[in-house]
């Protein structure tokens, strides 16, 4: 499902990368990538959703980030830790900016029971952190996406947000979807026992080892 | 009394101006700025007496007066409600008439600029005998401001969750509301963040236009011309700062989207040329034969063209102010140089060619520094 080869990722002028992933290969399922503040989680997630240029190649099933851009993309969706977004724009305006790229299918019963849909209407100005997060996971499941990438999904979101988040990543996996999650709080027993640890740790990604 | 109107006058009166600095100016480019200095006082007296004699001219009028006063009501509402400005409720706690009155001066400033048009349309008439027509207009101007005044009164003091009016300004703002597709959003940017600094542009740019075409009308000189209006350029380059640490700040989550490197870069273009209509519509208004009509228009195409091209270099050099300014500066002397030649076409395209090949380089490959 997702290939990573000769990767690195550095900032600025430094000859040092930050990360380092000579060969990984992972197959379709939910990932959830542990490390400690600062090891690069945030860094690789961006990488693969194309917010951030990269060395070497990133390949989500079959189709290549450097040469198929394009289709890429629509594979792969992301939400950040920390949403921010033009003030001027309201919710529903970037919903509508995502569907007319993505394409694809809406999550309309996600949008209903996070109750995106009663604050949409209303410039992103006047949201609070957890209405621009519940905001930021609604279109990260907008199109068809394989891949959804999701920085530390649980900051900001209430008791029953968290529920609906975990059910819908259940729901989205039985239908093939994969995902690579980074979070530093807990996600329930039932969405645990899916999961497949990975561990960024020396600058590398490996599989969590007990 | 006079201390809390000066606090009304600052945290009402000069934020009004300061939030809607873009749009007046539009304005008044628009009735003053289009029209030939000599021409400006006959024009608008031709103007106001077409009013005058013509019903449905004067109904469009007071229609136009009645979108404004609703804006001003709109960012009083807004005003009110915000956080900040919770200390504005103990305005309650006046009497009744010193309320009124601080309400009628504020509403007074915000309505300032029809207030002083329609003075000049109720002197005209009273010229012309026209009595009625100058009461109705006095009359209609008293009571947009009365509007405003109860307006804040009413609000003030009904400090309920939702007022009538709240309802009311939500309703009229989702009718009039801009719907921002991908090539609105750097509008809406300027729109709302960067008002001040794009009215300052234009002022620049009118103002070195005016030299040539208006003030220097009758001895044009070219050369001088292509000085001024390579300032007008630079000082669109700021302009072109902003929107690109826009698009790769705010909207750095649209990287995500498939929106292919070729849209990106149309969308900037189109933003340019919606930006520098203004000095085309001036050019083409006051130009009076002293440039060809085809030479304006490719001038016009090429200044688009250029701020694309600084739009390449930012993204070539990591959004880096110091190298952008370096970059901006060789390109003023170039196209000095390249405007001696009277190789316009060519010009135009070979800036197009570079700054797309740039564009294409360096778009996906783009780190802030």
């Amino acid at each position: 499902m997702l290939s990573i080869k000769n990767f690195e990722k550095k900032y600025g002028n430094s000859d040092e990368p930050v990360l380092s992933i000579h060969d990984c290969n992972i197959e379709k399922g939910i990932y959830w990538v542990k490390g400690a503040n600062g090891t690069g989680k945030t860094s690789l997630l961006k990488s693969i959703a194309g917010l951030i240029p990269f060395d070497g190649n990133i390949v989500v099933d079959g189709l290549d980030i450097k040469h198929n851009r394009m289709a890429y993309l629509k594979q792969v969706n992301y939400a950040e830790a920390e949403p921010q977004y033009p003030v001027f724009l309201s919710g529903k305006d970037l919903i509508d900016f995502y569907r007319s790229t993505k394409k694809g299918n809406f999550p309309d019963s996600l949008l209903n029971n996070l109750g995106v849909e009663k604050f949409m209407r209303k410039k992103t100005s006047t949201y609070s952190s957890g209405m621009l997060k519940k905001l930021s996971l609604v279109l990260a499941f907008i199109g068809s996406p394989t891949l959804i990438l999701l920085d530390e999904p649980l900051i900001a979101l209430d008791v029953a947000a968290v529920e609906i988040l975990q059910s819908a990543i259940r729901q989205y996996h039985q239908q093939g979807v994969s995902f690579i999650i980074t979070s530093h709080q807990l996600f329930n027993n039932e969405l645990v026992s899916c999961t497949t640890n990975l561990l960024l740790q020396e600058k590398t990604l490996q599989p969590e080892t007990i | 009394m006079k201390t809390i109107a000066s606090i009304l006058l600052k945290v009402w009166v000069k934020q009004f101006y300061i939030i809607n600095a873009g749009f007046l100016f539009f304005v008044f480019f628009f009735f003053f700025g289009m029209v030939n200095g000599g021409q400006l006082i006959s024009y608008h007296v031709s103007l106001i007496k077409a009013m005058l004699t013509s019903p449905v001219f004067m109904a469009v009028v007071l229609f136009a007066w009645l979108c404004y006063n609703i804006k001003c009501i709109l960012f009083f509402t807004t005003a009110i409600k915000a956080q900040d400005s919770s200390f504005i409720y103990y305005l309650g706690t006046l009497p009744a008439s010193k309320q009124w009155k601080l309400y009628l001066y504020a509403g007074a400033l915000v309505y300032m600029p029809a207030l002083i048009y329609s003075l000049f349309i109720i002197y005209l008439a009273i010229q012309q005998s026209m009595f009625g027509n100058a009461v109705l207009v006095a009359g209609y101007q008293v009571l947009m401001i009365a509007m405003t005044a109860w307006m804040l009164y009413y609000t003030i003091n009904n400090n309920t969750s939702i007022t009538t009016i709240e309802k009311i300004t939500t309703a009229v703002n989702s009718a009039f509301k801009i719907n921002f597709g991908y090539n609105g959003f750097l509008f809406g940017y300027v729109l709302n963040a960067k008002k001040m600094a794009f009215a300052m542009v234009k002022v620049f740019s009118i103002l070195m236009l005016s030299i040539s075409f208006v003030i220097n009308g009758d001895h044009f000189d070219e050369d001088l011309f292509g000085i001024f209006y390579l300032l007008v350029f630079v000082a669109h380059a700021t302009l072109v700062f902003y929107l690109v640490s826009f698009l790769e700040t705010q909207l750095q989550f649209s990287r995500n989207l498939p929106v292919a490197w070729y849209k990106v870069a149309v969308m900037y273009c189109f933003t340019y040329s919606i930006f520098l209509l203004p000095e085309l519509a001036f050019m083409l208004v006051n130009n009076h034969g002293n440039l060809p009509i085809t030479g304006i228009i490719l001038l016009y195409l090429t200044t688009v063209s250029t701020m694309f091209l600084c739009t390449s270099f930012l993204y070539g050099s990591g959004l880096n102010m110091e190298n952008y300014l370096f970059l901006v500066f060789i390109t003023f002397i170039l196209i000095f140089f390249l405007q001696k030649t009277q190789l316009r076409l060519l010009t135009l395209t070979g800036i197009l060619i570079a700054a797309t090949f740039v564009f294409k380089s360096y778009y996906y490959s783009f780190q802030r520094e």
